[in-house]
């Protein structure tokens, strides 16, 4: 793990989430097990088999590409009905296509 | 840049976040590699794309109300809560990708870019990522141009491997420059526009082969010949199809060559509809078996 000396305010500025927040985009990245547990937080389980469940049926959820899909297979969650997406750009594509963007 | 000071500064900062100074803009338009910034453990980073900059934050005090937002997003069942705000959650091996394909987009081919609004999504889906191959292949980027054919053949099965792969050859702009595009200009029903594209996309995918998109350029001898030799392979769709005065007359010429006669001893049907509801002319010929043409009665009798 790093560590090390806070940096100068010559280095960085301090910013309020509230600032943020005005912004009409923001895209939060995170690390894969990051990414796992903000489903969880959203209020997704995960089986005992790893698959994400949506969170009013308790079904496995279907990705765009048509098939299930794993907390840890999860690389974009994105605004609309629940939709995840596995780590393909396709995918991705097909997303924009459909909400028309 | 060293990120290390992040931890220690994390502690005296809370819900704030950091903005490094000094984010200069990349004029070569590489995507960040944003997985470097990921290796402080317990970091994430946040991305505004009206101003390109990267801030970092504590993940451990992600706000419950950025949570709330997101969850109202992924809850909702139409684009009203997009339309406010857009908050995507991305992983970071993943938004270098997403990022330089939206980047991509903003350069696409101004003919897709002025149909892709009357195309069916997958069409759509299909033919910008097709464009995004074909500039790989062109800047010699063979290998990143064949990661995007195989991710559309894993999405889209055959028939989207199909539709990607007559892009890159210029089927497809041949369909668009040629034909589509003057129509656009005189059709203004949106519907049958719609129904005519996404209609010749289906038998392009199935009959690639012998479509023909008849510009300037076509070969009026050359195509008629090959024309010809479908006919004697029993291939079981031809197709010509034209737009403007020139090509209409061109496309005339060909049947002409191939001759109606040779048509007829060959057992194949030729149909011509010539539409004339907008400003430029077009025409559609469509040459098919004759026994493929026959309903299932006809069958019955002949049989």
């Amino acid at each position: 793990m790093a560590t090390g000396v806070p940096p100068s305010s010559e280095e960085y500025d301090q910013v309020d989430w509230s600032d943020v927040l005005n912004e009409k985009r923001i895209d939060i990245l995170l690390s894969r097990q990051q990414m796992i547990d903000v489903l969880r937080k959203l209020g997704h389980e995960i089986d005992d088999e790893g698959y994400v469940l949506d969170r009013v049926s308790h079904e496995r959820i279907i990705s765009i590409d048509g098939g299930e899909i794993k907390g840890e297979e999860v690389a974009a969650a994105l605004p609309g009905s629940e939709v995840l997406l596995k780590k393909n750009i396709a995918s991705f594509s097909q997303y924009l296509s459909e909400h028309g963007l | 840049m060293a990120w290390e000071w992040l931890l220690a500064a994390f502690a005296k900062i809370g819900q704030k976040l950091f903005r490094p100074k000094d984010q200069k803009s990349l004029i070569d338009n590489s995507a960040r590699q944003t997985n470097v910034l990921s290796k402080v453990e317990n970091t994430y980073i946040i991305h505004l794309p009206r101003t390109d900059e990267y801030l970092v934050g504590d993940y451990r005090s992600l706000p419950q109300p950025v949570v709330d937002a997101v969850r109202e997003q992924l809850e909702s069942r139409t684009d009203a809560a997009r339309k406010r705000q857009e908050i995507r959650i991305l992983r970071h091996d993943f938004s270098d990708e997403v990022t330089e394909f939206q980047s991509f987009l903003e350069r696409e081919d101004a003919v897709l870019r002025r149909i892709r609004p009357f195309l069916e999504p997958q069409y759509a889906s299909i033919l910008r990522l097709a464009d995004y191959a074909k500039t790989c292949y062109d800047h010699g980027e063979r290998i990143k141009g064949d990661a995007i054919r195989n991710e559309v053949g894993l999405q889209y099965g055959r028939a989207g491997r199909k539709l990607c792969n007559l892009y890159i050859k210029g089927y497809v702009s041949d369909m668009f420059r040629h034909y589509l595009e003057p129509i656009l200009g005189s059709e203004k029903d949106v519907g049958k526009i719609r129904e005519r594209i996404n209609g010749l996309i289906r038998k392009l995918i199935l009959f690639s082969e012998h479509i023909y998109f008849i510009h300037r350029g076509s070969d009026v001898s050359a195509i008629a010949a090959e024309i010809r030799e479908a006919v004697s392979d029993r291939a079981p769709y031809i197709a010509l199809h034209a737009a403007g005065r020139p090509n209409v007359s061109r496309t005339i010429r060909i049947i002409q060559e191939v001759g109606l006669e040779f048509l007829d001893q060959n057992a194949y049907h030729l149909q011509q509809v010539p539409i004339g509801t907008g400003t430029v002319p077009f025409i559609d010929v469509s040459i098919t078996r004759v026994e493929d043409t026959l309903d299932d009665d006809s069958r019955v009798a002949l049989s």
